[in-house]
């Protein structure tokens, strides 16, 4: 598992500063959740993680992100490989142009993950307990002999992950586009758990989702944290209450406060997380 | 509370009418053609006319195999000459540019796709047609440089700019979601815009292709210019060939006084009709067949 350390991290936007001289630790194996209003570098926070602002022309960033003791934005980072371990959901799913057993098989495919790795991967995911009713055994009762039987293992081990499994069993082979939003942003979980990252970034992943899609995602990411080291941007309070083990404050690009979520939510310490917690700033 | 129902009942029989006229103009158009065209037909046999290489129309020969051949392949070299270059610029322009190079490149296509097709003669005829002509020179094939390897690249210098254009806007109705979505598994950016981006967008990409080639079958003035205008059946790409659009605006209004002159023309008109509508219809289909075999477009 990664450690993750935010060193003085600054971004800017042409003369904007995003976020000014953060400085954090994401604790592994929980929920961290970065709150804070629209505007305030969450969203860019999250995507300086993984280095997908790298696509964005305009952003420059001063400070290190640290993984394992190792800047991320140093000279001899493999970009693909830290990708592939600090996965990304975005706020809209979009389901890949292929059906919805090529949406997970897409990037273990791209990977060329073999026959082994697949099987380790699913392994190390069983020994956990988090494939209810779906013991490896029982996948593997499956004709070991069939042609790339391993990807129709890891497709249902990881859609089960994902909550999606008991929907979508009958029609693996049918256009991704035709699931509903919710449904998607569950497939793209399963799609980003494929590649078997030890890192899951979430941006707002169910501000497009109704109640009842958002909570089984909020309910996904409560069994994920037992396995992998969870970022969940959120501007829902409620939501930050719910899922959160580890909270990050950013106001106005500023890291207010930062803390585990008991201590946070009941004994704040600055006036302007008392503030956004009361409501009376936002 | 009527009179909404009534301005209801208004904008649908105008929009349903505007439909129906402008299906109203290609039918009659079609109709027009086939009247016109029918006077041959009566006296030789479709096949003849279609097959037959043998144009001597003061023997009251008319064979349009020349003519046919020589539209096709004047618009397959296009074709061969313009799709790897207009999508793979489409795809730097819309995936790897810097927004103010595309600006920039945007203005330009622009600025292309509106000269007039009489320039693109002109300019085929003063550097196209001497290139053709020392390359012919160099590979041992004595020529004019009036040939179908001109009329060819003109016509891929002309539909360059609608292909990319087109495929341009195509590329950028893929949502920015798609590509982060991808980037984030550990793709590379070919990879995603191969698996990802272009897939998404086939249908438009095919949609941005017959766009630009239908336009290329009936592109008349500068394939005139430098195709060399011969009623024979083309060898190499150095010799002449002389494409339908060509020979009806050679000649219409010209030689009238030939027997069935007039109506050999108007059957051109209708076969380069034919041949558009195939090429939409040819599209359509594999269009269905790659949905069919596990394609999906969002
Ligand atoms: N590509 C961009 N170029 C310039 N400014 C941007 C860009 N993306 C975001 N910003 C600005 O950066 C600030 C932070 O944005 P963001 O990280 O998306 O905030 P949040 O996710 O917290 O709403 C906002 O003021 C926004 O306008
Ligand atoms: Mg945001």
């Amino acid at each position: 598992m990664p450690h993750i350390s935010l060193r003085n991290l600054t971004i800017t936007y042409g003369d904007l500063e995003v976020l000014k001289g953060v400085t954090a630790d994401i604790p592994d194996r929980q929920v961290t959740t970065i709150i804070g209003p629209s505007g305030c570098g969450k969203t860019t926070l999250l995507k300086s993680l993984n280095r997908l602002l790298d696509l964005n022309e305009d952003a420059r960033l001063y400070g290190e992100i640290l993984m394992d003791g190792i800047n991320t934005y140093g000279q001899n980072t493999d970009i693909l490989a830290l990708r592939k371990t600090v996965g990304f959901l975005s706020q809209r799913p979009y389901p890949l142009p292929m059906s919805i057993y090529d949406n997970v098989a897409f990037g273990p495919r791209i990977h060329k993950l073999s026959r082994y790795e697949i099987l380790n991967q699913i392994a190390s995911v069983e020994k956990h307990g988090l494939l209810a009713q779906c013991s490896v055994e029982n996948l593997f009762q499956m004709d070991m002999k069939k042609k790339n039987v391993e990807m129709d293992i890891l497709v249902e081990c990881y859609l089960r992950l994902s909550g999606l499994w008991d929907e979508v069993k009958d029609r693996l082979h049918g256009s991704a586009a035709q699931l509903s939003v919710g449904q998607q942003q569950r497939l793209a979980l399963a799609r980003t758990l494929a590649v078997g990252p030890e890192v899951i970034l979430a941006d707002e992943p169910t501000s497009a989702l109704d109640p009842l899609s958002s909570q089984l995602i909020e309910r996904q990411i409560k069994i994920l944290k037992n396995l992998y080291t969870i970022v969940v941007v959120t501007h829902i309070l409620r939501q930050a209450r719910r899922i959160a083990d580890h909270v990050i404050f950013l106001y106005m690009g500023e890291l207010v406060e930062d803390g585990p979520a008991d201590q946070f939510f009941d004994s704040p310490k600055d006036d302007r997380t008392r503030a956004y917690i009361k409501g009376t700033i936002s | 509370m009527q009179w909404r129902y009534a301005k209801d009942w208004c904008a649908s029989v105008s929009i349903r009418s505007s439909l129906i006229l402008v299906n109203l103009i290609a039918f009659i158009i079609v109709f027009v053609l086939f009247m016109k065209a029918e006077p041959i037909l009566r006296i030789q046999s479709l096949g003849h006319l279609l097959f037959s290489s043998s144009w001597h129309p003061l023997k009251g020969q008319f064979g349009f195999l020349s003519f046919i051949v020589g539209t096709l392949e004047v618009t397959a070299i296009a074709m061969v000459l313009s799709i790897p270059v207009s999508l793979l610029s489409a795809i730097y322009l819309s995936e790897y540019a810097h927004k103010y190079f595309k600006g920039l490149v945007r203005l330009m296509l622009d600025i292309l796709a509106g000269i007039p097709s009489v320039i693109y003669g002109l300019c085929g005829v003063i550097a196209i047609v001497p290139f053709v002509h020392s390359l012919g020179g160099f590979f041992g094939n004595p020529t004019t440089g009036y040939s179908l390897l001109a009329g060819g690249i003109i016509l891929a210098i002309m539909v360059t700019p609608v292909i990319i254009s087109v495929s341009m806007e195509v590329l950028a109705a893929i949502p920015d979601e798609a590509r982060t979505s991808s980037l984030a598994l550990g793709t590379t950016r070919w990879e995603t815009v191969r698996y990802v981006v272009l897939k998404g967008s086939l249908r438009g990409i095919i949609a941005a292709i017959v766009l630009g080639f239908s336009r290329a079958f009936g592109e008349t003035i500068a394939v005139l210019m430098v195709v060399g205008n011969v009623a024979k059946i083309p060898t190499s790409l150095f010799d002449p060939a002389y494409p339908l659009p060509a020979l009806i605006a050679n000649n219409y209004g010209e030689m009238m006084s030939i027997p069935l002159y007039d109506s050999a023309l108007l059957f051109a008109a209708l076969v380069l009709l034919v041949l558009v509508g195939a090429f939409g219809l040819v599209a359509n289909i594999t269009l269905s067949r790659l949905t069919k075999k596990g394609y999906y477009f969002s």
